[in-house]
């Protein structure tokens, strides 16, 4: 039971890039930098994926603290360090909840969904 | 990508790189893609956000917000693009062509002279050669490297190497490789370490010059790729050269390569090395045949050492090591300048033509803004009495200059990729490190760059226009307004000789070089190359060992080659004339004494019978070779019209003998001449030169037979057409022989004239764009001053001037603007001409036929802009005119 001054947490309300940015970030583990998220939602999405709308959106999230970052060295001949991002719980709890909310709302909707498509 | 803030721009840029890398890969429209994904994310980054804060009040600098605010002044020039499409057009193709030359011009810059060597510390890295009396650059002998090594207080350590191709079998099919046989230290002095693997070891080298022991080799990384598969397995693995079983120890990094591969064996560079161990107890000064290349003690200067070796050589003569009348000396020269010092003048020169090309686009740019903004004067008036600035309106000359730039840009993107499919194409042997040509992150910044400072360039006319710009002149009518009307023409005026001018230089420079490649061309080469298809072999030496095993392969493919239709003769010889170079050999001429401390010497070719015939050598006097000379017949020798008149005074050696190697060989009796042929180069100076037959080298010289060569075949036909049937005719004599680099005479000659070639038609192409796009301005400028004089005109029709007095009229002011082009062009060339002079050959700097022929062809194609708008005003009809008032 929750006392009465305990926070309630809510996960954090996603917008639909939010969301498959953070959807991205599970699914590479720890392989997940701007450039192989920005691939994996172009993969999924089938759609054209701006590098930049993928790091503002990271850059945002952070800042939310739905997700977190690390500086990893470069393998590249350039040199470059690359940012490597990994989820918070918070972050975690939101994807949940907007995945949960997904598959409730399309519950017994799938006829109706795939014949339109 | 500047542009970018700077806190996360390297990891931004970094995932861009990562992916830029795998589309590449993919050859997945890398380039475009990079480009688009970087300017959408630079304008994201910046003016987004920006943009943003200004929608939070309070949040962003005011430098951010007057960045933001150019937007509006963006749509505004995006409406006025569409609104006049054609004129759009023909901005942007004409930034497109400067700026994607400009950057396809700076990717080859900057992969072939720009990037460093693959060496470590590449300014301690030396060359060393030696020169004397019948070489200017040649290699060393093995007494001479200990010497240096042990005398030259200026070397750390010297490093000694040679190539040669080898037969390769235990991996696939047999193939011929070109193998480099190192010092053990080369690695060391070079400054390369192995990717994987190790590199010999000092006892290695020594061990593997005792016969029996295995041998070992380094790979290079394509070589590990594409033969060994790439796995780090194929260390230890076992393979063969020459029938000898040989140990892979290492792989080298993907750029390492021996010096002279980027030279010297261009066509066939080494792919794998071996070790080599100078034996002190066996070295000698005989046999110049290695190259050198030292690493400088600390603190010592290439002046230093060369003048060590000055001194060291001098001293050599004086204790009799060389003859004096040799005049032996040896000299070190940087390793950059060894490699790139030939490209450098005619990269120089290409990038100077390639900047005036630039120029010449951002002024015809320019003077198209101008004629732009002349039909948007009204638009302006209203602007400015509505209350904008000047600033405004120089911002929305920026912002119109900024667009047109960036879609130039774009066009550009494909002139590069369209370039580097054409150097790809050319053979790009000629070109050291032409092959590491990539359009890469740098190309894509300096294309930005490009277009950025075309932009300035472009809006700055039309922007000081702008500023100059009166409320009160542009309210007035257009026809009233003639002092403005004059100063704009002026202006323009200006743009247009100024590419005139530059199209003038471009000119001159491409008529020098084509009369180059012009004269070079017309150099006797001493053989015929129409006609002819060559194809190197090797035998294996271990199982093609005496001279008997040589003749029978060589006469069973040469006789099999000369029965197929069509073929009218075959042959082989040691040394293709323009693909190998040849070297001299000492000759004792039966007659002749030399001069105290020299000899006679020559350099020397071995041919087959059939071989010379097949080349189309001329025969001067006597006979060639025939199947009559063999081993066992009386040795002869055939001599070159410059050994028989430097040996025999009277000229005539025929019947006359010689000895060639040791003093105990056999004397070979001259039995013909043969006409001149230039074989290290087309203008390299021909030498003397002897020829031996296949047959009797082995007799004639004491020397084991030779076992690598080039067949020549004459025929009747397309000489690619008995490619095939060589191929054939080689595996079913022995299967075993690999047959390499099949190819016509024609394109041996070509590529050895590859660099005047590649200069020449790159000069030629700018000069032919500067022309155009110089036209286009006059063109454009004389339509609008026929435009302004509409009246004028209309008034002398009016009174009785006839249409040859009006094309006149137009011709006249046409070509007075075409003279100043002309004049201040001859002037810039004429500058210009200290930076072609090591280019050229058979043509003075100050060759009359160019210097006419280019002014007379620029004016004529002036004249040509001209008739459009002297027709033009021929036609305006004198009522109309003189109504429009």
């Amino acid at each position: 039971m929750y006392s009465s001054n305990s926070t309630v947490i809510m996960p954090a309300h996603l917008g639909e890039f939010e969301q498959l940015v953070l959807l991205a970030v599970l699914k590479l583990d720890d392989q997940a930098t701007g450039g192989a998220i920005r691939s994996a939602i172009a993969d999924g999405s089938q759609r054209v994926v701006w590098i930049g709308a993928v790091h503002t959106t990271l850059e945002r999230l952070e800042m939310k603290g739905l997700i977190r970052s690390g500086v990893v060295p470069s393998a590249a001949p350039s040199g470059r360090r690359r940012k490597v991002y990994a989820l918070q719980p918070a972050g975690r709890a939101a994807i949940a909840h907007a995945y949960l909310t997904w598959v409730r709302m399309t519950r017994g909707l799938k006829p109706k969904l795939e014949s339109s498509s | 990508m500047a542009v970018l803030p700077s806190h996360d721009r390297e990891f931004l840029i970094g995932d861009l790189d990562d992916e830029f890398a795998a589309r590449r890969g993919r050859g997945d429209g890398a380039l475009l893609w990079y480009l688009a994904q970087g300017a959408h994310a630079a304008w994201m980054r910046r003016f987004a956000t920006t943009l943003a804060d200004e929608r939070n009040p309070g949040s962003g600098g005011p430098m951010l917000t007057s960045i933001a605010s150019i937007t509006p002044d963006l749509r505004s020039a995006l409406r006025g693009f569409r609104r006049q499409p054609g004129i759009t057009a023909a901005i942007v193709l004409s930034l497109g062509l400067g700026i994607g030359t400009a950057s396809a011009m700076f990717s080859v810059v900057r992969a072939v002279l720009l990037a460093p060597l693959p060496y470590r510390a590449p300014d301690q890295l030396v060359m060393v050669w030696s020169k004397w009396a019948a070489f200017e650059h040649t290699t060393l002998a093995t007494k001479d490297v200990i010497d240096f090594q042990a005398d030259c207080r200026s070397i750390d350590k010297i490093a000694m190497w040679t190539t040669l191709h080898v037969t390769l079998t235990g991996v696939g099919d047999a193939a011929r490789v070109t193998t480099g046989v190192v010092s053990a230290n080369t690695f060391d002095v070079l400054g390369a370490s192995p990717l994987y693997g190790r590199v010999f070891t000092p006892e290695e080298a020594i061990a593997s010059s005792q016969a029996g022991r295995p041998m070992v080799a380094v790979v290079s990384y394509a070589f590990w790729h594409s033969m060994l598969g790439g796995d780090v397995s194929a260390i230890g693995r076992q393979m063969a050269i020459n029938g000898q079983p040989v140990v892979v120890l290492g792989v080298m990094p993907t750029h390492f390569r021996l010096p002279t591969d980027f030279k010297e064996d261009a066509a066939e560079p080494t792919v794998m090395w071996t070790p080599y161990y100078n034996d002190p107890s066996t070295a000698d000064r005989n046999n110049h045949r290695y190259y050198g290349a030292a690493r400088l003690a600390h603190g010592n200067t290439v002046q230093q050492l060369n003048h060590e070796l000055a001194t060291l050589t001098a001293e050599w003569t004086r204790t009799g090591l060389y003859p004096a009348g040799m005049h032996f000396t040896a000299f070190a020269q940087p390793i950059d300048d060894d490699v790139l010092g030939a490209v450098r003048p005619s990269m120089r020169v290409l990038g100077g033509a390639v900047t005036f090309l630039l120029l010449i686009a951002c002024a015809n740019a320019a003077a198209l803004l101008v004629a732009r903004a002349e039909a948007r004067r009204r638009e302006w008036t209203t602007h400015v009495a509505l209350g904008a600035g000047r600033w405004r309106l120089l911002r929305l000359q920026l912002a119109e200059g900024v667009l047109l730039a960036l879609a130039g840009g774009a066009l550009g993107v494909s002139v590069v990729l369209g370039a580097k499919h054409a150097l790809d194409a050319i053979s790009s042997t000629a070109i050291p490190r032409a092959s590491d040509v990539a359009i890469d992150w740098r190309v894509v910044l300096f294309m930005f760059g490009v277009s950025a400072m075309s932009a300035v360039l472009c809006s700055l006319a039309p922007a000081l226009h702008a500023i100059r710009f009166s409320v009160v002149d542009g309210l007035k009518d257009g026809n009233a307004n003639v002092s403005a009307g004059r100063s704009r023409l002026r202006l323009r005026a200006l743009l247009v000789v100024t590419q005139l001018s530059l199209g003038m230089a471009l000119l001159a420079g491409a008529g020098l070089m084509a009369r180059t490649l012009w004269s070079m061309r017309r150099i006797d080469l001493g053989f015929q190359p129409s006609g002819v298809l060559t194809a190197r072999v090797t035998l294996p030496a271990t199982r093609y060992q005496t001279q008997d095993q040589v003749d029978a392969y060589a006469d069973a493919v040469l006789t099999r080659l000369r029965g197929l239709p069509g073929v009218i003769s075959a042959g082989m010889v040691r040394s293709l004339p323009l693909a190998s170079s040849i070297g001299d050999w000492t000759a004792r001429v039966e007659g002749y004494t030399p001069p105290p401390g020299d000899s006679a010497k020559g350099d020397w070719q071995v041919a087959t019978p059939g071989a010379l015939e097949a080349l189309g050598e001329r025969l001067v006097r006597g006979r060639l070779f025939s199947e009559a000379d063999t081993a066992t017949s009386m040795p002869v020798a055939l001599v070159n019209e410059t050994m028989a008149r430097a040996y025999w005074p009277d000229g005539n050696p025929i019947g006359r003998r010689v000895q060639f190697g040791n003093d105990t060989a056999p004397w070979a009796t001259v039995v013909g001449i043969v006409g001149d042929v230039r074989h290290n180069g087309v203008t390299a100076p021909v030498k003397t030169k002897f020829y031996l037959p296949w047959t009797q080298f082995a007799v004639a010289t004491g020397a084991s037979p030779r076992t690598d060569g080039t067949i020549v075949l004459r025929g009747d036909r397309e000489p690619l057409n008995f490619a095939a049937p060589l191929r054939s005719a080689a595996a079913a004599v022995d299967p075993n022989v690999p047959v390499a680099a099949i190819r016509p005479m024609t394109e041996v000659v070509d590529t050895a004239l590859t660099a005047p070639r590649l200069t020449s038609a790159l000069m030629a192409a700018f000069a032919v764009v500067a022309l155009l796009l110089s036209a286009i301005g006059l063109f454009g400028l004389l339509v609008y001053l026929v435009a302004q004089r509409t009246q004028e005109i209309g008034v002398r029709m009016a009174i009785g001037a006839g249409t040859p007095h009006i094309v006149r009229l137009v011709l006249v002011e046409g070509l007075r603007i075409a003279t100043t082009g002309v004049v201040i062009g001859l002037a810039l060339a004429a500058a210009g001409t200290k930076a072609v002079s090591s280019l050229l050959y058979g043509v003075a700097p100050w060759d009359p036929m160019t210097w006419l022929v280019a002014p007379a062809v620029l004016v004529v194609i002036a004249a040509l802009a001209c008739v459009v708008p002297a027709v033009r005003a021929a036609a305006i009809d004198p009522l109309r005119a003189l109504r429009q008032t």
